[in-house]
């Protein structure tokens, strides 16, 4: 097979996955099952014995809600809010790394801090947390880029 | 880099929703370009000069800096 064709190929395939976003419309969407899943989880709180995989799940509904608000498109896109979804991503990327970097250390400290005898709720920071810190901060930062551009 | 926008739109009495319209960006968009934010692409410059009739060079300009 011809290289360029290939390669043709190839940069066919990659330009799928460059405009990965959902339709405006879906924003709605993401905060109304974020929203549920918060309201969920708070639930949760005041009911004894609720199983495991239960709480799992409301937390994985949380940040499906947040990807969804994340890749939403804007009612109008153009090249300038392209350009700040890109930021907003880049940022989220670092701040999530710093973050992931940083919380064993906050961890310890605020188990040391309410002196828990059983460190398990400071231990139990894991993906969730991380991959919420990271959605929540992209989020936020492409609002803040878009209001004072 | 700096941009004459403004009096290019004043010529036409166009509003910044009314070009943001007719190129197919968002008024906060050509807000930004008039006030140096942001620098527009090739395409959005071609497009403003479809707009305005005039050569990109004629309402965008090089500073010292650039």
């Amino acid at each position: 097979m011809d290289t360029k064709k290939i390669m043709e190929c190839e940069h066919q395939r990659l330009k799928k996955y460059e405009n990965m976003s959902l339709p405006a419309q879906y924003k709605k969407i993401g905060i109304a099952v974020t929203i549920i899943s918060f309201i969920g989880l708070f639930v949760l709180g005041y009911i004894d014995n609720e199983p495991e995989i239960l709480r799992d799940l409301i937390k994985k509904s949380i940040l499906v809600g947040l990807l969804i608000i994340s890749i939403s498109k804007d009612s109008i896109e153009d090249e300038l809010t392209i350009k700040l979804r890109g930021k907003s991503y880049a940022m989220a990327f670092v701040f999530g790394v710093v973050y992931a970097l940083v919380q064993p250390y906050i961890t310890y400290f605020l188990s040391f801090l309410f002196n828990k005898k059983n460190n398990e709720d400071f231990l139990e920071l894991g993906d969730f947390q991380l991959l919420f810190f990271m959605l929540i901060i992209q989020i936020m930062f492409y609002w803040m880029l878009k209001k004072y551009r | 880099m700096r941009n004459t926008i403004k009096v290019q739109r004043a010529i036409l009495d166009l509003t910044q929703d009314d070009l943001a319209k007719k190129i197919g960006v968002s008024r906060q968009t050509i807000n930004s370009i008039e006030k140096n934010r942001y620098v527009p692409s090739t395409l959005l410059a071609l497009k403003l000069s479809g707009v305005f009739k005039v050569p990109v060079n004629d309402f965008f300009t090089l500073e010292s800096d650039d």
